[in-house]
Parts: structure tokens; C-alpha cells; sequence
């Protein structure tokens, strides 16, 4: 049996044409009326546009201490397990020969301080060593929201970059576009704030601390002065004095990311 | 065939718009929130608001402690936050829940213990020798370390070995005020530093010698007011002393 089409082909077109521009205009709806509706009702005060956050680690102060990674897991419930990590510390150890070592003991949130942490490296001649705090770069062009394949990740007007989670698909795209190593996926036991599991999680610089005028929480607890954080739109803000007195560096700047964590105290292999 | 071409012609067009395009040209944003299935980024930024914090800042520990409060701004500590070493206070606000600490020798040594890797001017001890095996709150208090302690000699003992040639508590010399005498007999204690604390760091917060200037005479400029003068209690001091405290740069 032959199934015979009783329209014309101009019929088809025309009919065709209409659905498509009716469907659009309907699923534009939603977006259109976000414009109406949408404010930021972030607490308080705070107008995002009215900020835009930096962060300064000084590896010339940092003790290796650890309690930034302790504080950063509790604060924000990060998975205690090492692997799972929103900010770590580094130790560099250089010798006499030149040679660069670099290790991150579970992630650095037990501290150097005991054996066979604090021992490792005993037998070498060393000439230099030193701890680097690492945490999101908060990039000012974010390589993983230009992959992300469903638009879940994102800049804020104050420049820190988020992940909707509950549109996160958990590709992981981001994790390997991210040269700082900075997001992993929260494991099926994790107990976080927002209640996803199996999506992509990230420092947010404390994103519901700085709104409400604190500071990250990792900033609070560091006894050192080794993480400095402030608004770079404020000419007082400690950020800014430090970008204006001091040498810094940036993380990997040869990729274009533009970072917002300066470094105090760059040393060659430090990557 | 003219109809074939023309489709054919109509698809390419269609293919390079989909896949040839958006690789030269990114979506740009408004795209992408845009349709039915999108995230949006205030209602999001709002709710990573919204997370409660766990720690509250020692501006609001002081409202209740400020016995301890008044006693750790005095001291080294009052740069290491409360929470650091009494962990989040949020709970213990609400519920009123005792803060269990953690007083071992292994908390101090977190920070304290001699490592290579540490900055040399932050104060660091062999965790090995350093009080035997008792709590290091037997001697220090945490809010104030040096509380009760000897004060600090002010300069390095290098290269130093009889104290009571400058600081004989008999001198009559005619230098009276500087160098001060010392307050206690020096019979028979030769390691100053097990109890006065090492000088190494004492430097670090004084103004630093400016950098190619060791060894000259500071006074030169310093008394003149033409640079920074020096401070009132500086007076009958000689060049030949400065080194002692302030640091080259």
C-alpha cells in the first residue's frame, strides 16, 4: 500500500515555516520574562556589580601549615578525603644540582610537619624549598566555561566562576580544560551544601562568605598573612596595595586564562 | 539535474552554519541564556549565597571572650584567627556546644615544628627537644606565647662570647644607658638563649638598613632630620650599634 502525502509541497513549507517560528517565540517566554523579573536578591546589600575580587598567596610567608585546606573542607564540606580538594598546598624543594621536587602530601591538609612528610626529602642538599598555596584562578577567561557543553558554568559580574549544579551534567569537559587542576566531581558520599552529587565541584572564593562582607574562610584561618583577599575595584583593598608595591606573578600566563590569584615570591618551576 | 544542485548547495550552506561556524565564532552569552533549558546565573550566584558559613571571624568571638580577646591581641598570635585553632564557631553560637580543642603538642607543631621549607624568620623549634614530651600550653598560653618568658635579647650572640664585657652589672664605665646592664648576674650561664628566645626574628619587624648602606655612618643622615630622624629613645646611640637590631634589606 502506498501512503499518498494530500498536501501540496508550498502547503508543507508554509506550514512548516509557521511551526518553527511559533515554536521559537514560545520557548523565548521564559528568557524574555527572566529580563522582566530577574534581580539579584544575593543578601543584604551586595551589588555584584559593585565588586570585583582578587586574591594574593605570598609563598614567601606560607608555613605549610595546612589549616587553609582543614577550613576550606569544613567550611564549604568538601569530601575529607584527599582527592577531593577546592584549595591545597604545594612544597617546592630545589637542590644545589637544580633539580625541582614537588609534592602535595594529602593535599597538604595534615600539614609538613610530620614524619615521613617533614623527613622526605632529608638526604638531599637543598638550596631552596618553599610552600605555594593553590586554589581556582578564578580566571577573567575561563577555559572551562567555554567548554562546558550545557552552559552550567559560569562568570559572575564580580568575577568568580560558579557551576550551576543541578545543570552540571557531570562531563568532566571542564576538569581536563582546567590547566590549574582546580575542579574535581564530587564523589557519591559527599554531603555538600547544595546537595549534588556526581557534578563538578569548585572553589567559589567563599562566594556566601564574601557576599556577606567576610573573608574565605581559608584567608580567616591562615596564621601567616600568606592569602590576602580583596576588592580590585577598591583602591584601599590590601589586594590592590600588594598589585600596586609589589612584583606578582600569575599561574601559567602564557595560556591567556588572565588569572585573579597573584603570586608573591615566584620561583622558577613553579607551575 | 538543477533541483539536486540546489539542494545540495542549500545542505552545505546548512552544514557549515552548524558546525563550521560556532567553531570560529564562540556562543555568545545572550545564547546561551536563552530557551527553556538554561541556568540561570543570578538565581545560581544566589543560592552559592545563601550556603551558611561555618566560620564566623574573631569579631564575633570577641563578643562573649573578651577576657581572652584583650590578652591574644597583645601577643604573636593576634594573627592567627581563633577558629584556626578552635575550629568553626558557627555551632558552637547556636547550640552553645562546649568547643572540644585539641591541645597537643602536634597542633603547635603544625606550625611551629622546624621545617626547611618554612620562611626562615617565622619562629620554628625542634619538636624533638623542645620541652620534652609535655603539652607546649605547660609553658606558653597559646593567647600570648611569650607571656611570662624572658624578654628577647635584642641582637644576634654570633661571634659573642662574653656578655660581660659590654653588659657588666658593675661598669663604670661611662656609657650608662647604652648597652643596657643586665638585670641578673651573668655567673656561670653562658646560653643566653635557652631562655631569652633566639634574636633571628627580633629584626624583622624593626625599619630594615637600606640595602648597600651596612657599615656606614647612619647617623650621617639620621640625625639631621634630613631622612628619617631617630626616634627619642634612640639618644647617645653610634653607628657603630644599629647593626645589632635593624637588619640589612
Amino acid at each position: 500500500m502506498r501512503y499518498e502525502l494530500k498536501i501540496s509541497r508550498r502547503d508543507f513549507i508554509k506550514i512548516g515555516a509557521k511551526g518553527l517560528l511559533g515554536g521559537i517565540i514560545v520557548s523565548s517566554i521564559p528568557s524574555l520574562l527572566r529580563g522582566f523579573t530577574a534581580a539579584a536578591k544575593i543578601p543584604g546589600t551586595y551589588d555584584w556589580e559593585k565588586h570585583y575580587w582578587g586574591f594574593v598567596c605570598d609563598n614567601e610567608r606560607c608555613i605549610g601549615c595546612g589549616r587553609c585546606v582543614v577550613a576550606c573542607k569544613l567550611e564549604n564540606k568538601v569530601p575529607w578525603e584527599p582527592e577531593y580538594n577546592r584549595t591545597w598546598v604545594e612544597r617546592y624543594v630545589i637542590t644545589e644540582s637544580d633539580e625541582i621536587f614537588v609534592d602535595s602530601p594529602n593535599a597538604g591538609r595534615d600539614g609538613f610537619a610530620k614524619a615521613p612528610i617533614s623527613t622526605k626529602y632529608d638526604g638531599l642538599n637543598i638550596r631552596k624549598s618553599f610552600f605555594v598555596p593553590k586554589l581556582c584562578n578564578q580566571c577573567d577567561n575561563p577555559p572551562c566555561v567555554t567548554v562546558c557543553p550545557v552552559g552550567a558554568t559560569y562568570k559572575t559580574k564580580d568575577g568568580i566562576v560558579l557551576v550551576d549544579q543541578e545543570h552540571c551534567i557531570g562531563c568532566r569537559y571542564c576538569i581536563q580544560a582546567c590547566p590549574y587542576g582546580a575542579r574535581y566531581i564530587l564523589p557519591d558520599s559527599s554531603e555538600t551544601h547544595l546537595g549534588q552529587v556526581r557534578v563538578v565541584d569548585k572553589c567559589t572564593w567563599c562566594y556566601h562568605r564574601i557576599t556577606k562582607g567576610l573573608l574565605p574562610a581559608c584567608v580567616e584561618a591562615c596564621p601567616a598573612g600568606a592569602r590576602i583577599f580583596g576588592d580590585l575595584r577598591d583602591p584601599a583593598s590590601p589586594v590592590r596595595k600588594i598589585l600596586s608595591e609589589k612584583r606578582v606573578y600569575v599561574l601559567k600566563p602564557e595560556l591567556g586564562t588572565e588569572p585573579k590569584v597573584y603570586y608573591i615570591g615566584f620561583e622558577k618551576g613553579v607551575y | 539535474m538543477p533541483h539536486l544542485k540546489r539542494a545540495v548547495a542549500l545542505l552545505s550552506l546548512v552544514l557549515v552554519f552548524m558546525f563550521v561556524v560556532p567553531r570560529v565564532m564562540p556562543t555568545p552569552a545572550f545564547l546561551i541564556d536563552f530557551g527553556f533549558h538554561t541556568r540561570n546565573a543570578e538565581q545560581n550566584a544566589e543560592k552559592w549565597a545563601s550556603v551558611p558559613a561555618s566560620y564566623v571571624s574573631t569579631s564575633v568571638c570577641v563578643d562573649c571572650h573578651k577576657d581572652k580577646y584583650t590578652l591574644w591581641q597583645k601577643g604573636n598570635h593576634r594573627v592567627v584567627s581563633c577558629e584556626n585553632c578552635h575550629g568553626p564557631a558557627a555551632a558552637h553560637i547556636t547550640t552553645g556546644s562546649p568547643e572540644v580543642l585539641n591541645t597537643s603538642r602536634d597542633l603547635c607543631g603544625t606550625c611551629h615544628a622546624r621545617l626547611v621549607s618554612r620562611p626562615s624568620d617565622f619562629p620554628q623549634v625542634d619538636m624533638k627537644t623542645m620541652g620534652g614530651d609535655a603539652e607546649c600550653i605547660t609553658c606558653h598560653d597559646p593567647h600570648e606565647p611569650r607571656a611570662g618568658m624572658p624578654p628577647r635579647l635584642p641582637h644576634s650572640l654570633e661571634g659573642r662570647s662574653d656578655c660581660q664585657t659590654c653588659h657588666n652589672p658593675q661598669s663604670h664605665e661611662p656609657w650608662v644607658t647604652v648597652p643596657p646592664q643586665a638585670p641578673h648576674s651573668l655567673e656561670g650561664r653562658s646560653d643566653c638563649l635557652s631562655c631569652h628566645g633566639s634574636s633571628e626574628f627580633r629584626g624583622a619587624s624593626l625599619p630594615h638598613v637600606p640595602a648597600g648602606l651596612g657599615g656606614t655612618n647612619c647617623l650621617l643622615c639620621h640625625t639631621t632630620g634630613g631622612v628619617k630622624p631617630l626616634p627619642d629613645d634612640h639618644t647617645g646611640r653610634t653607628s657603630a650599634t644599629c647593626l645589632n637590631c635593624h637588619r640589612l634589606n
